[in-house]
């Protein structure tokens, strides 16, 4: 899987599932906690990512280095990708 | 209790006794006893009754001896007997035994501050004809509504915003800035409502209208001003005081000439209330509770201990996921104001329990959160203060897991996520509404959901800026607990808890709610308290539970507080739920209402669909659109069609299914 397909996949996620499909409101300058991902969501996004890329999230990463925008969220998708295969 | 409504005509034209026959119609609920209508010239006065005190000479609107004074009335005056002893050795005559006629006497007595002397629960409008002036009042907490609405012919109020719908010149539309604020606080700020153009007369304020002048005027609120006196009493005095007035409080709103229930939750509060009516009356006390067929709400066990201990023949009704979902309709009918949660709706089947148990009138423990310190809101602006003093704290923030242990999606979340989600920046350290950001927050992201054109016409409001300029002058020398208090007992309390879960849900079924914690000297009494007695340390109504020795079961006093929590939006997605569901939120229906866009309605509709939806903020989402779409197909002019429907579906239910 490409990288651009990751965060094709990452966007639609959270467009979809916090932004209630308003993709405009999606913004790459944006921190992504608390202005997209609320207190509640943030395990929905990691359940999706596991689910759908077949990674394995530690509790230890689920932190603003890997979560706060979406460049961010793709670089360590596609890290742990890189390290679990 | 009873609804009341009434027409001043500012035309030259004379109020209408058929239109008034028709507001009060639609509050019949209210008060299904009697009617009554005076009507002359340009007033007109007109009142539904529950018979409560008095039950043989109370009829309304009632008037002085000498037709000066006319009244319309809905509420309770506790202290009548001792006013009424007053205005008796001032002279004054009484032809009944009620507390309506003491109002009027007192009105003449003491005018317009007349409302300084009550301690109750009320809003009434009396009507001086000599001076040709109307004067409206509503009690200090906020218990009973009133409502009102100004047009070019003329100025009309009632108990529910139904009542003013009846008027044709009454436009019947979604107010965008009401909605704006719904969306964010939960509520909308009084004096506005759901609806453009209905105003609600705000909690302990009045109104006066004379020369065609309408004028509002605050009489009361809370104030948090240290008191040296009591400050010097110790704990074991003031808990002695603090039962003492309690215990008046209860007496006094025992006074009926019908028989009083207890509503028993499980918890502190209402096993307190009680054990305090317990205390007073000696006969067999009937108590009533809900129970959940979902465990994770369930807490029968408690509310069983509860009547054990304190002997009371109980009663309960069961709520499942599709008795919520029967009733929503109706709940929304009786709120006129759209919810984010569905706890309203197992308070509308208790009402109808303590109805159909023969019960007009319930005590409850509602307002010890508020007054006392007890909500968890409290306790987390508490700990993300101590937190955001040393930021780098390894263990503080774990304290917010502790706080919210049924949060699954906390547990896991690191420290540095958590200062994201839990605002403790600098910014948000100086907001005036510091303890009540993160639940504001969580719940203004709902407005990602209103439609394009829906969002033009809300265009650059801020409701935090409005909030901010209504806060008293001494708001920022309070402490910060104080300052959370304020803002949850002035606005969500009346706004949703004493309303939408409260006085229209006990009044769908003609019960009327009395409050022993929100009588006016135990809220001053607590307002005046050192903090650190509400909340020692992380101990939620510390004060409190000091009073509670020997009244409530020790299981209960030690048990986790556990929030009033229904079941949510998962509910109305069940195999089997009713047609309105799916009709109210389909492309078509959402369109033409207009408030929500039907893309991202049709997202979330998804997501429950799949079982995929679960957080707080999915439940939300679904039951703000679907009660916004209830909202707007029964009362405003728009989704005529679907109006029909959903009135079918609704009488449908009362025909039988619950029987």
């Amino acid at each position: 899987m490409q990288t651009t397909d990751i965060e094709r996949e990452i966007r639609s996620f959270l467009i979809t599932t916090f932004l209630f499909g308003r993709d405009e409101q999606l913004r790459d300058s944006d921190s992504l906690l608390g202005n997209v991902i609320d207190s509640t969501g943030a395990l929905e996004l990691v359940a999706f990512l596991q689910e759908r890329f077949g990674i394995n999230v530690d509790d230890e990463d689920v932190i603003p280095d890997n979560f706060d925008s979406v460049k961010s969220v793709v670089s360590y998708v596609v890290k742990k990708r890189g390290s679990e295969s | 209790m009873c609804g009341i409504a009434g027409l001043l005509k500012f035309d030259g034209s004379e109020a209408d006794p058929n239109l008034l026959g028709k507001m009060i119609a639609r509050l019949s609920h209210r008060g299904p006893d009697a009617h009554g209508i005076h009507a002359a010239g340009s007033i007109g006065l007109a009142h539904s009754r529950l018979s409560i005190i008095d039950l043989q000479c109370g009829a309304q609107p009632m008037s002085t001896g000498d037709g000066r004074l006319w009244i319309t009335f809905n509420g309770e005056i506790f202290n009548y007997l001792e006013l009424k002893e007053e205005l008796l050795n001032k002279g004054h005559h009484f032809a009944t035994h009620s507390d309506t006629e003491v109002i009027l006497h007192a009105y003449r007595e003491y005018g317009e501050d007349c409302v300084n002397q009550f301690n109750g629960q009320w809003a009434f409008g009396i009507w001086d004809t000599a001076a040709r002036k109307l004067f409206l009042s509503r009690d200090r907490a906020g218990v009973r509504p009133l409502f009102y609405t100004e047009t070019a012919r003329g100025f009309a109020f009632a108990s529910e915003i139904k009542a003013l719908l009846a008027c044709p010149e009454v436009p019947r539309e979604v107010d965008p800035y009401g909605m704006d604020q719904i969306f964010t606080f939960w509520v909308p700020l009084p004096p506005r409502t759901a609806f453009k153009n209905i105003r609600q007369l705000p909690p302990g304020h009045s109104l006066t209208i004379q020369n065609n002048c309408v004028r509002v005027k605050q009489y009361w609120s809370m104030s948090f001003e240290p008191d040296e006196c009591l400050q010097r009493r110790g704990e074991h005095e003031l808990a002695d005081n603090l039962l003492d007035l309690l215990h008046d409080a209860t007496r006094i709103r025992l006074r009926s000439d019908v028989p009083v229930g207890a509503y028993l939750s499980g918890g502190i509060d209402s096993t307190l209330t009680t054990a305090l009516v317990r205390r007073i009356v000696h006969d067999r006390l009937r108590s009533f509770s809900i129970t959940f067929d979902d465990r994770e709400f369930d807490e029968s066990r408690y509310q069983q201990e509860a009547s054990s201990f304190l002997g009371t023949q109980h009663s309960n009704i069961s709520c499942s996921h599709d008795d919520i979902v029967q009733v929503f309709p109706e709940v929304i009918r009786h709120a006129e104001q759209p919810v984010l949660r569905t706890a309203p709706a197992p308070m509308f089947l208790l009402s109808r329990l303590v109805r159909d148990s023969g019960f007009k009138v319930v005590l409850t423990g509602e307002g010890a959160d508020e007054v006392l310190g007890g909500y968890d809101i409290f306790k987390e602006a508490k700990i993300r203060r101590f937190w955001a003093s040393n930021l780098d704290s390894k263990w503080r923030p774990l304290l917010l897991k502790r706080l919210y242990p049924y949060l699954r999606e906390l547990q896991r979340q690191s420290a540095a996520n958590l200062k994201h989600f839990f605002r403790v920046s600098e910014e948000d350290l100086a907001s005036p509404f510091f303890s009540h950001l993160p639940r504001w927050e969580l719940a203004a992201r709902l407005k990602l959901l209103f439609s394009p054109d829906f969002r033009r016409e809300v265009g650059e409001y801020d409701a935090l800026a409005e909030l901010e300029q209504t806060l008293p002058p001494d708001f920022g020398v309070w402490t910060y607990f104080n300052q959370a208090e304020y803002l949850e007992a002035k606005y969500f309390l009346p706004g949703y808890l004493l309303s939408s879960q409260g006085d229209r849900m006990a009044m769908a079924h003609s019960v009327e709610g009395r409050y022993p914690f929100l009588d006016y000297r135990v809220i001053e009494f607590a307002s005046k308290l050192p903090v650190n007695l509400k909340m020692k340390v992380l101990n939620e109504k510390y004060l409190l539970k000091r009073c509670c020795g020997g009244l409530v079961p020790a299981s209960i006093l030690r048990r986790r507080k556990q929030p009033y929590r229904a079941p949510d939006g998962r509910c109305f997605f069940d195999a089997g739920a009713p047609a309105y569901v799916q009709d109210l939120l389909s492309p078509r229906s959402v369109e033409e209402t207009g408030i929500f866009d039907s893309k991202a309605v049709g997202a979330i509709v998804n997501k429950f669909t799949a079982g995929k939806a679960g957080s707080v903020r999915d439940d939300m989402a679904l039951v703000g659109v679907l009660s916004t779409q209830l909202l707007a197909t029964q009362f405003t002019t728009q989704n005529r069609e679907q109006a029909e429907l959903c009135k079918q579906q609704t009488s449908s239910v009362k025909s039988g299914v619950f029987s």
